[in-house]
């Protein structure tokens, strides 16, 4: 069973947070396509995990709307967590039983469970499934959620830090996992991250939210293809000119666009306002993330010291 | 599957509990054997009817103290757990993002704590009505069975408090300590309300499930019957509203 890879799989509109006098989500407004694999990018504090909690019905919006797999979070919570995995950034299951044990519990919930799945993916993660949970590992522990969300059978799997604190191999296993037996499948895989190389290795597209806001949401083939830094020299530069321009910095007589698209024409533009340098760099992910996030190392490190200026970008 | 693992967590405490349940006859045979020696009477020798009835209900009073106090325990550790202690050790988001209610969750492990709690309730008094039908050596009073349904308000009594103590503190030392707590603050206010209303007649006395122990069968007793265990039940639909509103 596999959701359709045409459908959303995860719309937002508005989706807002406040916690006392913290803002965790802003006004967010997030589309996953059915079928993806979204990289959700943020530092730490960002808001990534308000996001995913409201999702799956952790906790209560506090404006905003947003739809998993077509229902309404909130309303239709229990038909979201029916076609919905989930691994949670903190691995704490229960240290008595054991990933057997813990297979048997979560398989009493879904009438679509997999034990072919399970027994597959336990092998191929070499689960240790008869020792404790709570003697496991840390990489283990994360190995079992994997696990449990994937004998699931799931439409969508939410994935909140799953590779955090873990060694490269285990790592490289879980992605592998991820990419190959559950997006090849025409699965939704919505994973947060940091961790921007593994990122890049699996996701078709990336949201990056920084402070409660999405600053930007775009395809990471369109961010190879088409994204691009331009730093021009010279006084009197605009700020931002069109709403390809995903952000600009001033550093001394340097000015920094992230443009994503068009950036030999934008280059072209700067030059007939009087840049007397202008010169275009592609952009890898990390380097895209450090452009729009870093704002405040980029303004501090400037003469001007101006503020970064941002447009939000739809692919 | 909720039930299987609130099972495998508790088998052990729930043996146990039925072993103090056993236990229990045995304060209960040593006091009425006392009695019936005291008498004249050799135990399992038969005596006069009135005789064995006042033994009986000697019996009901120290099994009634015996199996309150212990039953009362056993809900306060029944009832403490649940979403509360998941909240605590970090699993709730897991649980909580299965594809069952919250409602489900809050119920379900009330309805195994009842269970515990009747486990208990039966075992205490099997084994108590056995010995002392063996001390005695006459048949019990029917007003007997009154003790089941007033041992197991007793234990719903204690799940609730604590079960909603541990929910909104989210923490079962804090859920037990609170259900104690209040417990020990509640019955003294009791015994105080009940001092100044009989003896000063001032104010209205506090009403508290010991009246419960009065085991005269009328419609006053059935009516505090109700009363409490609308009560038990209420903590639990209390507790419910926290965990339907509760952010994890």
């Amino acid at each position: 069973m596999t959701a359709t890879t045409t459908d959303t799989a995860i719309h937002t509109e508005g989706l807002t947070k406040i916690y006392g006098e913290l803002r965790a989500l802003d006004g967010m407004t997030l589309h996953v396509a059915g079928g993806s694999v979204y990289g959700f990018l943020g530092r730490n504090g960002a808001g990534k995990t308000t996001t995913i909690r409201l999702l799956l019905g952790l906790a209560r919006p506090t404006a905003g709307s947003a739809h998993v797999l077509g229902r309404e979070i909130g309303t239709q919570q229990l038909e979201i967590l029916e076609r919905t995995a989930f691994v949670p950034e903190r691995k704490v299951l229960y240290d008595h039983l054991t990933p057997h044990e813990l297979v048997h519990f979560t398989s009493g919930f879904y009438p679509r469970w997999s034990h072919e799945a399970v027994e597959k993916y336990a092998r191929i993660l070499d689960i240790p499934m008869k020792q404790k949970f709570g003697k496991l590992s840390h990489g283990n522990r994360t190995k079992v959620c994997i696990l449990l969300a994937l004998g699931q059978n799931a439409d969508l799997l939410i994935l909140d830090e799953p590779t955090i604190g873990l060694d490269p191999v285990i790592t490289d296993n879980m992605l592998r996992v991820l990419l190959e037996e559950q997006a090849s499948q025409g699965r939704t895989v919505f994973f947060s991250s940091h961790q921007l190389a593994e990122v890049e290795q699996i996701a078709d597209w990336i949201g990056i939210l920084d402070q409660g806001k999405l600053l930007l949401e775009a395809r990471l083939e369109d961010i190879r293809s088409e994204y691009r830094v331009v730093v021009a020299g010279g006084n009197g530069l605009p700020a931002a000119t069109s709403a390809q321009v995903l952000s600009v910095s001033r550093s001394g007589a340097f000015t920094r666009y992230v443009v994503s698209s068009g950036a030999e024409a934008f280059a072209a533009g700067l030059r007939e306002h009087g840049a007397a340098s202008v010169e275009v760099f592609p952009l890898n992910l990390r380097e895209l993330f450090l452009e729009i996030v870093r704002k405040e190392e980029l303004c501090t490190t400037g003469e001007s010291g101006e503020k970064t200026e941002y447009a939000s970008s739809r692919s | 599957m909720y039930y299987w693992r609130i099972w495998r967590e508790n088998r052990v405490r729930f043996f146990a509990l039925l072993i103090v349940g056993l236990v229990t006859c045995w304060p209960v045979s040593v006091i009425v054997s006392a009695d019936v020696v005291a008498a004249g009477y050799e135990v399992g020798q038969v005596p006069p009817a009135e005789l064995a009835s006042r033994f009986w209900g000697h019996g009901m009073e120290v099994l009634g103290i015996a199996a309150g106090i212990a039953v009362y325990i056993v809900g306060l550790l029944a009832g403490s757990g649940g979403i509360g202690e998941e909240v605590e050790r970090g699993s709730a988001a897991f649980l909580l993002t299965r594809p069952r209610s919250r409602g489900y969750f809050v119920w379900s492990f009330w309805l195994t704590g009842s269970l515990q709690v009747i486990a208990f309730t039966l075992t205490a008094m099997l084994s108590s009505y056995a010995v002392l039908f063996y001390d005695i050596g006459r048949p019990g009073p029917w007003n007997f069975l009154l003790l089941a349904p007033v041992l197991t308000i007793t234990g719903l009594l204690g799940i609730g408090l604590v079960y909603l103590f541990t929910t909104a503190s989210r923490t079962t030392k804090n859920g037990v300590g609170g259900g104690v707590a209040f417990t020990v603050l509640y019955l003294a206010l009791g015994f105080v309300t009940y001092v100044l209303h009989h003896k000063y007649r001032i104010g209205f006395r506090l009403p508290t499930p010991l009246a419960l122990y009065d085991l005269n069968w009328n419609a006053a007793l059935a009516g505090t019957m109700l009363g409490w265990l609308a009560v038990s039940v209420a903590l639990v639909g209390v507790s419910h509203c926290i965990v339907a509103r509760l952010e994890v």
